[in-house]
């Protein structure tokens, strides 16, 4: 499995650099595609438009803080009505909007600039990182989801447990807060598109496996039978049942009488049976009472 | 009757009925293996569990854990006199018991404590 070996040693100063962004910083195409995921969970997009200045093409991206977004006041449930508890945070705490110009020259070269517009955070950059988890920590988990790896394999993983200072690179990253549910999350796209076998559905797999488990009980003495049912959500679902006769035959007893206990406790140290005093004939009288 | 899990590659759970002998031994009987914990799927399963004991399966007494699923099922396989058949009584193990009695009647002043408290 591979681990976050691949974030760049100097992510902390340069996320830092582009949260507080005091002044403007120019990124080659390369810079500006490793970094930006690193600080994607400080902002989210707020518009974009193009411009064309000779034969160059500018593309201007807006930018908010996350914390910028007034607090969300229409609700179609009151709270109590609600199934599950949510928090509301308390917008417009942030003013914070940047900006970031794609200059395509005419020679076919590249640039961003990425500058601030207006006061700085109001926040540090810890806040945002609680907030939401970046897309490059959410890239690895997912990734690491569609090798098949369990969300507990994969935050132990990102987590570098077992490696010197595994911990400190992740917060380096923004990852101080990312939790098994956010590897979960992450990997519901390619979950959703690569289905589990093992999830219970009408698919030929079940099929093939049910008949050769009946087989098989059914060599070692089994009776085996498939069975299906539809719940009550309209879903099918599947099952086996499987007996052996003989133990089949002792839920059809009608009552029996329990020994005394003493004669309970020989039997269990095998003295009783040792003296033929209670032979397997004389047990099934005894139940059929 | 019990399900257990992580018995099989599949990960469903195994329904295991057991009955209790005249040696106080615990037999198992039959087994469901079943894709979910559904009551109908555990009521199919019970209900051929009946046809394979060519329905001389007259169940009086029951014994699960608090699964509202499996009570349901027991309900839905064995429905009592609708089927000219025995009512089943159901009864809870008695660890569940406890924890409901525990979780709905207790009151902080009558906790028991250790010791002498």
């Amino acid at each position: 499995m591979t681990t976050l070996l691949t974030i760049p040693a100097n992510i902390a100063a340069i996320r830092q650099r582009l949260f507080d962004l005091d002044e403007p910083i120019d990124l080659t195409v390369a810079e500006f595609e490793l970094y930006m995921p690193y600080v994607d969970n400080v902002y989210a997009k707020h518009r974009t438009r193009t411009t064309r200045n000779g034969n160059s093409i500018y593309e201007y991206t807006y930018y908010d803080c996350v914390l910028h977004r007034p607090t969300r006041t229409t609700t179609k449930l009151s709270t109590d009505q609600r199934a599950a508890k949510r928090t509301k945070r308390l917008g417009s705490t942030c003013p914070v909007r940047i900006k970031s110009i794609r200059i395509q020259y005419s020679n076919g070269e590249t640039a961003y600039q990425i500058s601030r517009l207006g006061p700085s955070h109001t926040h540090d950059i810890t806040e945002s990182d609680l907030i939401r988890r970046n897309s490059a920590l959410r890239g690895v988990a997912a990734t690491e989801s569609s090798k098949g790896y369990a969300p507990a394999t994969i935050i132990g993983a990102i987590r570098g447990i077992g490696q010197d200072g595994g911990r400190a690179i992740l917060e380096d990253a923004g990852g101080r807060y990312l939790t098994r549910q956010d590897v979960k999350n992450a990997g519901h796209a390619w979950r959703t598109a690569n289905p589990d076998v093992r999830i219970a559905k009408p698919n030929p797999q079940w099929q093939e496996l049910v008949l050769e488990a009946i087989e098989t009980l059914e060599k070692a003495g089994y009776e085996a039978i498939s069975i299906d049912s539809l719940d009550q959500n309209g879903d099918l679902a599947m099952g086996l049942v499987f007996a052996h006769p003989a133990r089949l035959q002792v839920l059809t007893r009608r009552g029996w009488s329990p020994l005394p206990l003493f004669l309970r406790s020989l039997t269990l140290l095998r003295l009783f049976d040792a003296h033929g005093l209670h032979t397997q004939n004389e047990r099934l009288k005894v139940a059929s009472v | 009757m019990d399900s257990t899990h992580k018995t099989n590659v599949l990960k469903w759970p195994l329904y295991s009925l057991m009955v209790r002998d005249e040696q106080a031994n615990w037999c198992p009987a039959a087994h469901v293996l079943t894709s979910n914990e559904s009551s109908e799927i555990l009521a199919a399963g019970l209900r051929r569990i009946k046809q394979l004991c060519h329905n001389s399966w007259n169940l009086r007494y029951i014994l699960t854990d608090d699964s509202a699923a499996e009570q349901r099922a027991v309900k839905l396989a064995f429905r009592g006199l609708i089927d000219g058949e025995t009512e089943v009584s159901h009864l809870l193990c008695r660890v569940h018991s406890e924890r409901t009695l525990d979780r709905n009647l207790k009151g902080k002043e009558y906790e028991v404590r250790d010791g002498n408290g």
